[in-house]
């Protein structure tokens, strides 16, 4: 079967001066129906930008090699066929709702509205609002769909926007940092949501985060992304329990447990490099503990390992011993 | 009596509709030099109510905060300097709270002159090298201004600006939620060593229950602007008694597959089963 969501050789650059800037360099992922995969990097790693090449949303990036949703090539799309994919086709949560969200427009319409561009008649696109509003747990919704977004809480907001992401029937979820500027009750809540949502109607979901932590109960499948490259990807379980990767090791030792008591906690020296001062080799090798003379000079391909892929030359060697 | 103590502090805003909202309803807390307290609370709990008026910015409705004391809010002269000098802080956020205008020179060294503690322009820089050293950073990081760093580096010469005026308490309001994970856990253990090196007091404000049961001695949980649970890290987090810390608990995210996703299940039977209950 095919993937619902299939990226080949990603590669995107943005303007920078007189040139360009590469900042994600080949990445291949996909998404099968239904799958939920997370996709986990720090900041300048290049996961927003590979989501907004998704959906094509910025005209100034030059994106690189194939992006094929439901068989079809998104790069070779129109715009008239990009609008008809975004919302359909893609639905996408960021981060900020109060971003997402016109600050003069009742709640209700900014959902109807996205059923009105598709030539749904007024009322019936009203009563989905309602409904999907109802259906994500906004208390009397169809009275609070005549709010404007100042008067919900961040939690609430982020339920709105999440209602425009699927009230025209999407196939596939991107939710980039969706939770990360809210108390950790309503980041569960608003995952819940995504969660049920997604479960309801057998979205595929694609989670951009920084935090592992949360990653953990949500993803079938993650992709680890640095420096505008995936250095490994497997089955949740498996980069939880055998993280290949040292950057994915140090990762999960990074974040301080809220369940149990931890003497050490070992931090990444340094800091993510930024994109216009990528090192040689693997990117990661200044950071790296366990870095190898070979580390500096070639950068790792990605290798089947396990039931996922690693991009790392110790991790390729100790498979070769073994 | 050493430390920072606040004791049953109360403060109200006018409130939107008329009458008044009360943020503050009787809080206590203390920090002894050399001691790490943790405060947790969610937005809107008061933590950052609390954080203003324990620092002397914000008059309390009733209650008072004692530094060394002598009541802060009534300080003036030489007490309130001391005070200004003695418990410093650091901001969650190191894009917003550095000016962009001043060297990483000028910005460490700004206490050291207007505390008139080193009016020497050479041993101000001496003693700015050492600073930057002691926090993990070079000393020509100096000469430049904060845009050339990283927010991990930012919140280092912010903890380097506090450190500046050898000041015994340090407030922390959410001095990591703003950085990468990698990049927390070396400004956590930086705060940890500057602790134990300089005897400092730590108020440790936090929503990560995470890094407050790794950091800090002690904690109080917060809601709706009063002390819900307080105790020993360990004692609170290890047998939570109050069923709000019960709750942010449960909303903690797990990193381990198994236990994570078996939660996950847990929930959305729940809910089905408050879905199935409704009318």
């Amino acid at each position: 079967m095919k993937p619902l969501l299939e990226v080949r050789a990603l590669t995107i650059d943005v303007p920078k001066g007189e040139g360009w800037m590469r900042v994600v360099d080949g990445v291949d992922f996909s998404i099968g129906a239904g799958e939920r995969v997370a996709l986990v990097g720090e900041s300048g790693s290049g996961k927003s930008m590979t989501a907004r090449a998704l959906m094509r949303l910025d005209d100034a990036l030059r994106i690189g090699g194939a992006i094929r949703f439901a068989g079809e090539e998104v790069l070779g799309c129109t715009e008239a066929e990009m609008r008809a994919l975004r919302g359909s086709g893609i639905g996408m949560v960021f981060q900020d709702p109060m971003a997402s969200l016109d600050p003069f427009m009742r709640v209700g319409d900014q959902v109807a509205e996205v059923l009105r561009i598709r030539g749904v008649g007024r009322a019936e696109a009203h009563a989905r609002a309602v409904a999907i509003l109802a259906e994500l747990g906004v208390r009397d919704a169809a009275s609070r769909s005549g709010a404007y977004p100042h008067e919900f809480s961040g939690g609430m907001r982020q339920r709105v926007v999440l209602a425009m992401a699927l009230v025209a029937g999407p196939k596939l979820l991107v939710a980039d940092e969706p939770t990360t500027a809210l108390d950790a009750r309503i980041q569960q809540q608003v995952l819940d949501l995504i969660d049920d949502a997604a479960a309801d109607r057998g979205l595929g979901v694609l989670l951009i985060t920084h935090n592992l932590g949360i990653v953990a109960g949500f993803a079938d499948r993650v992709l680890v992304m640095y420096s505008g490259r995936i250095v490994e990807e497997g089955p949740v379980e498996q980069i939880f329990a055998a993280p290949a990767h040292p950057y994915t090791r140090g990762l999960i030792a990074a974040v301080p447990r809220a369940d149990m008591r931890v003497d050490r906690l070992p931090p990444i020296d340094g800091a993510p490099p930024s994109p216009a001062r990528r090192p040689s080799g693997c990117a990661f090798h200044p950071r790296c503990p366990v870095r190898l003379p070979v580390c500096v000079m070639t950068a790792p391909q990605l290798r089947p390992s396990g039931g996922g892929s690693v991009a790392c030359h110790l991790a390729a060697a100790e498979e070769a011993m073994a | 009596m050493t430390g920072l103590a606040v004791t049953d502090l109360c403060k109200s805003y006018p409130a939107a509709g008329g009458g008044r909202r009360e943020v503050l309803k009787g809080v206590s807390l203390r920090i002894d030099k050399g001691e790490c307290v943790g405060l947790i609370g969610e937005s809107g709990s008061g933590k950052s109510t609390l954080i203003r008026c324990a620092l002397g910015l914000e008059k309390p409705d009733s209650g008072r905060v004692d530094y060394e004391g002598s009541f802060v809010h009534e300080a003036t002269g030489p007490d309130l300097l001391l005070f200004r000098r003695e418990v410093q802080i650091v901001f969650q956020d190191p894009f917003a709270s550095l000016n962009p205008r001043m060297t990483v020179e000028e910005l460490v060294g700004e206490g050291l002159l207007v505390h008139r503690i080193e009016p020497s322009r050479a041993r101000r820089r001496a003693c700015v090298a050492e600073l930057l050293g002691r926090v993990g950073l070079e000393a020509d990081a100096m000469h430049r201004y904060p845009r050339a760093f990283s927010g991990g580096q930012r919140q280092r010469i912010a903890i380097a600006r506090a450190l500046a005026v050898s000041p015994r308490i340090l407030v922390c309001d959410e001095p990591v939620s703003a950085l990468d994970v990698s990049v927390q856990a070396q400004v956590i253990n930086l705060l940890a060593d500057m602790r134990s090196a300089l005897g400092l007091g730590i108020l440790f404000v936090a929503h990560d229950i995470g890094v407050v049961r790794y950091l800090c001695d002690s904690v109080l949980v917060l809601a709706e602007g009063r002390v819900v649970e307080e105790g020993p890290t360990e004692t609170v987090f290890g047998d939570p008694q109050h069923d709000y810390t019960r709750a942010l608990m449960a909303a903690a995210p797990v990193p381990d597959p198994a236990e994570a996703k078996a939660r996950r299940a847990l929930r959305r039977q729940q809910r089905e089963a408050a879905r199935g209950s409704e009318p």
